[in-house]
């Protein structure tokens, strides 16, 4: 089952930054990532990674370095800057305050109906 | 098309850049899709998928081209560096307002329009072009420094280029030159690039040339900015080091030739405002030397700063000998006003404040390189530079 995609809309930029703070990963490195951490749960579009990546780069969260010499394939490896990191701290708070509360109100529903 | 690219993966990343509109951010993006689209397919077929087919899976696992291209779109679009300009535009007023009941100042506001037309003839550039023209003031640097000697101008020790009744302070202005033309020649196609040795060379001679007929100034922003620029290059530490050492020492013997006297840095003329002690002048006429200092200040900084943002190596190394050059006036003559150092014979600059057409110039095209590179700050890739003429 997929998940639906306005759920992982808000949190792909925090997952991937959670990734690249294991370590410098490229593109496809990551898409194959999540998919395995997932379970195969989280499958979106692969070409929207690049826009996400990008604009990541441009606000300063991540910095990036080609590898690969010319004519053999070149990948481009993301490297989590301080910044991206501070970030993430602050997203991955604010996502464990809202998943705690809405089970919070999950289990409330589930215990009403009881 | 790329070595590895079929036709079917090429009509997709041209799908997708085609909606790039800053068309120097589309061999990056290319290069990054095509490298995914590639590990995606050989994935694919190592599932025992056809080629056709992995092909086919892998376009539609990518997603609809056009929306990916309109989102990077947004993302790579350039953009003016506001801070940069503002400073720019702050420095400008100031040094007019110090000039304002003189009689200077209607000829600074010539000079300074001419200088603002260079900085968006040099802005707009597209890349390969920018680089040609910044190539082409190395040999552009030789012929001013050479008809200058037929000119027969000279004042304070230098000789000065006359052009249509105009005297240029060609020796400084040319330091400038090379310096921009430096990083910008060691773009060209492998099969003329210089080698190191012949970087090397091209950075030595002007400066060795600089240094011993004592024109200490041009020294100094050569050495300077060219040291910065070797640093982006692969070159021994242990070079850059006798470069520097025997530069350095150079100038400073050379030093002691080219100082105003201290009992005439503090003669009435030291506060002329068309002078190089803008900052006096400002102090004691106006009082606006603080707002100047804050501008010249917030300039270096921002301009160091902001020239380490930029991404791609060439232009990142450009950036820096850009910001370097305004970075070594701004201190030097903000010292020598300040009285902590002496003040040259042939005077420094304080960009875009003393009164000087070769000032204004050079200071303008400067800024315009860094302006042109900030612009480019998200870039990463630029395939142009291996890319056949």
């Amino acid at each position: 089952m997929a998940v639906d995609k306005e759920l992982l809309k808000g949190t792909t930029s925090t997952l991937v930054l959670q990734l690249l703070s294991r370590k410098k990963m490229y593109g496809y490195d990551i898409i194959q990532e999540l998919e395995l951490l997932s379970a195969g749960l989280f499958e979106f579009k692969e070409g929207t990674l690049y826009p996400l990546l990008h604009s990541l780069e441009a606000a300063g969260f991540v910095t990036s370095e080609w590898s690969g010499a010319e004519g053999s394939r070149q990948r481009k490896y993301y490297v989590i800057t301080k910044d991206g990191r501070a970030l993430l701290k602050t997203k991955k708070t604010a996502w464990l305050e809202f998943s705690s509360t809405v089970d919070k109100i999950f289990s409330g529903r589930q215990g009403g109906h009881q | 098309m790329r070595k590895h690219e079929s036709s079917e993966v090429s009509d997709y990343l041209e799908a997708v850049v085609s909606e790039i509109g800053f068309k120097e951010a589309r061999d990056a993006v290319r290069i990054e899709m095509n490298s995914h689209i590639e590990e995606s397919i050989e994935a694919a077929k190592s599932f025992g998928l056809s080629e056709a087919r992995a092909l086919e899976i892998s376009l539609a696992k990518m997603g609809a081209p056009d929306l990916i291209g309109q989102r990077l779109n947004q993302i790579h679009r350039p953009k003016i560096d506001l801070i940069l300009a503002a400073l720019l535009v702050g420095l400008c007023a100031v040094g007019l307002w110090n000039l304002s009941s003189t009689k200077w100042i209607s000829l600074q506001i010539v000079w300074i329009t001419i200088g603002a037309s260079v900085l968006p003839a040099i802005y707009f550039l597209p890349i390969i072009k920018l680089r040609n023209v910044l190539a082409s003031l190395y040999p552009l640097a030789i012929l001013g420094l050479v008809a200058s000697y037929f000119s027969g101008v000279t004042a304070n020790g230098q000789p000065y280029l006359s052009l249509f009744g105009i005297n240029l302070k060609i020796v400084d202005l040319s330091a400038v030159l090379f310096s921009l033309a430096l990083p910008a020649l060691a773009t060209f196609p492998r099969q003329l690039r210089l080698s190191t040795l012949s970087t090397v060379t091209f950075f030595v001679a002007p400066l060795t040339y600089f240094l011993l007929s004592g024109f200490i100034w041009a020294g100094l922003l050569l050495l300077v900015s060219g040291l910065c620029f070797l640093g982006h290059q692969k070159i021994s530490d242990l070079m850059l080091t006798i470069i520097g050492v025997v530069g350095a020492g150079l100038l400073l013997l050379k030093i002691p030739e080219g100082l105003v006297p201290v009992s005439e840095m503090n003669k009435a003329v030291a506060t002329e405002a068309h002078t190089d002690y803008v900052l006096r002048s400002l102090s004691s006429a106006h009082g606006f030397e603080s707002i100047a200092f804050a501008l010249l200040t917030a300039l270096v900084i921002y301009g160091l700063k902001a020239s380490l943002s930029v991404k791609e190596p060439v232009l990142r190394s450009l950036a820096i000998v850009s910001a370097s050059l305004i970075s070594v006036q701004i201190i030097a003559s903000v010292l020598a006003n300040l009285g902590v150092i002496p003040m040259l014979q042939a005077g420094i600059n304080i960009p875009f404040m003393s009164y000087g057409g070769s000032g204004v110039l050079a200071n303008f095209l400067i800024i315009a390189v860094l302006l042109a590179c900030l612009k480019r700050k998200t870039l990463t890739v630029v395939d142009a530079w291996s890319a056949p003429e």
